[in-house]
């Protein structure tokens, strides 16, 4: 991936799951998410790499963060060092506004930046972001302005599956993120709900499955129905993420190439801190997205 | 006395009720002819319970009632009492008589016979989605063949009532001939025979007989065949309705036993005879009132209702009494039966708001389904019966209650957890909703193990013991015979993982430990390495275990 050759910024935050370090040569930054220990000490995300966080996970859940959202500050800070780097504006990938108050943050603070910054709510979460900020950029190295290249982002957000299997609930309830499928939370059976972002951005579960295989084995179906009307599937791509474990994964991606699911698998990537503290070791997740062209948005 | 004297002299009510004590005093002997060797919901039980639910309505009636009155108040009574299929049935049977009366009223006596039971056999027919010869369905149809023919025939009421029975002996002796599985087990049909007892009865209190003159009647006492009115609701001295049967083991002083009732509470009433009683009283205490009675004989299909909770139910204030606030209003609402706490506590983890107990052993009536939803405020209730004997109640409460009601018609509590995890709380197509919770039941292959209560057959394993542990596939094929309950769990797992098997859950009965469960599971896991085991206590009675793939 080519690094940004316009004069548009394209940032996101922690909710990408990825550190600065390990994003450093795709093109774009990260506005770090802060973290909340029960010790009373502050950190952020961009101190923990998906291992190190894992195994700091396993050690003990009560020693877990909470997350907040990155203060008016930080944003006022950012868009002032963007523009003091010669960008002419700036689009900003952000977390879910159904997930984190940073898209609000956000907004208030691109009004007053130096240079006009475009607050892009993903809707999702985790490295859903980052191939939004990589279509983003391939979107304004193709020579886009900032709202050919919304426009653009809109169609992919759109049309982008983040499809997530998780082993409980109990993570995403202890954080108050179970949105729409808190109701589940309950249930004395092993029920491995199948979760997605809605519309709005919010959390839910869209179907309840007995046990993990049989959460995995719907999942072919899903994507099929989902894509059904997509006439070209050659710009279907997919990758896999987990959690702790990579071989609930490979078993999920097994059943996928069983049933011959449509798209181009692009890599399996392990979920980081900010959705690690919700989703919990033993998550495992699709995400199918189709790789535009650029060039039929421009106008 | 001539026949018409007799016929004017006595109250409809006490006819009716006579009927009712005639098959109630042969209960035990129409439940024995059940054909499944499974403690089930019992025939006889049903079909008494859903009469006594017409007696009740009907004594309720003012002196001199209309027969369109009276009609009404039967048809209302066996609706609401029905339970079971039998039960069901038998309340369509009422309905399409007295529908039968009051279209043919003016005609003379033989017409409105043939006139009544045709409608009879329509009704109950209708009923049935897919009717089964050789069942009570059978006999009612040729009930009403034989009454047709003789009013064609120009006979006079009391010679075409004995045709119509004769026909109706003839019909239950042929069920055999007609139901393949009535005859491996060497009995007629259950439903058929107590149909032929209440009719039989019913005719001979109608044309002055006495009922000791029926060949195949015992004698009985006719001071005991008038059941008093009992209004349960207006009693608010006592909390606990306690009703049951009592089969005395030696003399028992009906009197004497009323009397110690009096102590103990009110509304006393001891009815029956020949060492079989059905014992009602209204008591803080049904502790003490079985106490006395155990001590004397054995007692049957006990009944203990909280009347506080009853009667806030039947207001709508709910379960928890009067000062209780009411539910909280919901769009859906789901109501589903089953035994055994830990069912009833999944159910409930998976949004049930109500679970009646009932089941295999006790069907709840379609009034239970009623006084469940009335506790409920919901814009629309979901009703999951488990048991393929309940299905007809919750179809019959559905139509009865006031807002939109749907059946998903479950066979079994699994297959529930399956539909719940299609519901959808929010949705606005609610009966399309139903469609998609029947499909995640449809997914489920279920299976039962537990002991025969009697020596039978079935063709899968021939003989069956009493004692033997059998194992059920969907509730009616005997498929695998042994001596263990893990053995035949064993055996029986092949049966139910015919195909792409995924996911397996054990539930284990009330006398099923959590080490015998985990140990089973351990050889189950074994043998099927791609299954996922889910283990989970059911608590439930009777069956030792359920299993349930997908």
């Amino acid at each position: 991936m080519s690094k940004n050759q316009s004069k548009i910024a394209i940032i996101t935050d922690g909710g990408c799951d990825r550190t600065n370090a390990e994003v450093i040569d795709l093109g774009f930054d990260i506005v770090p998410i802060p973290l909340a220990f029960p010790d009373g000490s502050t950190s952020d995300s961009d101190h923990f790499g998906a291992r190190d966080f894992w195994d700091a996970l396993l050690s003990d859940y009560n020693k877990l963060p909470k997350t907040s959202q990155p203060s008016r500050l930080t944003f006022d800070q950012k868009f002032q060092e963007l523009a003091d780097a010669g960008y002419e504006s700036v689009l900003y990938v952000c977390i879910s506004s159904g997930l984190s108050a940073t898209y609000d943050v956000a907004c208030m603070a691109a009004e007053d930046a130096p240079i006009p910054v475009h607050v892009f709510d993903s809707r999702i979460v985790t490295l859903s972001m980052q191939v939004l900020c990589q279509q983003a950029l391939r979107a304004v190295n193709a020579g886009l302005s900032v709202q050919e290249t919304v426009n653009y982002l809109t169609a992919v957000r759109d049309e982008m599956s983040l499809l997530i299997v998780f082993d409980t609930l109990e993570y995403l309830v202890r954080g108050g993120r179970a949105g729409r499928a808190a109701g589940l939370v309950a249930s004395a059976l092993d029920i491995k709900p199948i979760c997605t972002f809605e519309d709005d951005g919010v959390i839910d579960a869209i179907k309840k499955m007995r046990g993990r295989k049989k959460a995995f084995h719907s999942i072919p179906k899903i994507i099929n129905e989902r894509y059904q009307d997509v006439a070209d599937k050659g710009d279907l791509n997919y990758m896999l993420l987990y959690a702790e474990d990579v071989s609930h994964v490979e078993e999920l991606h097994a059943f996928m190439k069983e049933d011959k699911v449509p798209g181009t698998y692009t890599g399996t990537n392990q979920i980081g801190i900010i959705v690690g503290i919700y989703a919990g070791p033993g998550t495992a997740a699709t995400l199918f997205w189709r790789d535009l062209d650029p060039a039929d948005y421009k106008n | 006395m001539t026949k018409s004297d007799k016929q004017a002299a006595t109250p409809v009510v006490a006819v009716i009720a006579g009927a009712a004590q005639a098959l109630k005093l042969r209960v035990e002997e129409v439940n024995k002819l059940n054909v499944f060797p499974v403690p089930d919901g019992d025939t006889g039980t049903n079909m008494t319970l859903t009469l006594e639910s017409v007696v009740n309505d009907v004594s309720k009636l003012a002196a001199g009632a209309s027969i369109e009155e009276y009609c009404k108040s039967a048809t209302h009574g066996s609706l609401m009492g029905a339970r079971g299929n039998s039960g069901v049935i038998l309340s369509q049977i009422i309905r399409g008589i007295c529908e039968g009366l009051v279209a043919s009223d003016g005609f003379e006596a033989t017409e409105r016979l043939a006139a009544s039971l045709e409608r009879a056999k329509e009704v109950a027919w209708q009923a049935v989605r897919k009717p089964v010869e050789g069942t009570m369905l059978t006999v009612i149809a040729d009930m009403a063949t034989a009454a047709r023919s003789a009013a064609e025939a120009g006979l006079d009421f009391e010679a075409a009532a004995d045709g119509v029975s004769a026909a109706a002996h003839e019909s239950v002796r042929r069920t055999p001939e007609l139901l393949p599985v009535l005859k491996e087990a060497g009995v007629v049909d259950a439903g058929g025979f107590g149909l032929v007892i209440v009719y039989d009865a019913f005719m001979a209190l109608l044309l002055g007989r006495e009922l000791a003159d029926l060949p195949q009647f015992e004698p009985m006492r006719g001071n005991d065949m008038v059941v008093t009115p009992v209004d349960d609701w207006d009693d608010d001295e006592f909390l606990y309705c306690t009703e049951f049967l009592f089969m005395s083991s030696g003399d028992f002083d009906v009197d004497a036993a009323l009397d110690h009732l009096g102590t103990l509470g009110g509304s006393e009433l001891v009815v029956g005879a020949d060492g079989q009683y059905k014992v009602h009283v209204h008591t803080d205490d049904p502790a003490a009132v079985l106490a006395f009675h155990l001590k004397q004989g054995e007692v049957a299909d006990v009944h203990i209702h909280n009347m506080r909770q009853q009667q806030a139910a039947q207001t709508g204030t709910g379960a928890a009494g009067a000062n209780a606030a009411p539910a909280p209003h919901k769009n859906i609402a789901v109501i589903a039966v089953s035994s055994g706490d830990g069912l009833a506590n999944i159910l409930t983890s998976l949004g049930v708001d109500y679970v009646i107990k009932g089941g295999q052993t006790m069907n709840p009536s379609t009034q239970d389904f009623i006084d469940a939803a009335a506790t409920l405020n919901a814009d629309n209730i979901i009703l999951l019966p488990n048991n393929k004997n309940i299905v007809m109640a919750a179809q019959a409460a559905a139509t009865a209650l006031p807002q939109p009601a749907y059946v998903v018609p479950t066979t079994n509590v699994p297959a529930a957890f399956s539909a719940m995890l299609m519901f959808d709380g929010a949705a606005t197509d609610v009966e399309a909703l139903a469609e998609e919770m029947l499909e995640g039941a449809e997914e489920v292959n279920y299976g039962e193990v537990t002991a025969a209560i009697k020596d039978s057959s079935a063709p899968a394993v021939g003989k069956i013991k009493e004692g033997d542990i059998m194992g059920i596939v969907d509730s009616k094929d005997i498929e695998v015979l042994g001596s263990s309950v893990d053995e035949v769990a064993l055996a029986l797992m092949p049966k139910l993982c015919a195909h792409a098997c995924e996911n397996l859950t054990i539930l284990a009965g009330e006398d099923y430990s959590d080490e015998a469960m985990e140990a089973l599971a351990a050889q189950i896991e074994k043998a099927y390495p791609d299954l996922e085991v889910d283990c989970q206590r059911g608590d439930q009675p009777l069956y030792p275990l359920l299993l349930a793939i997908e």
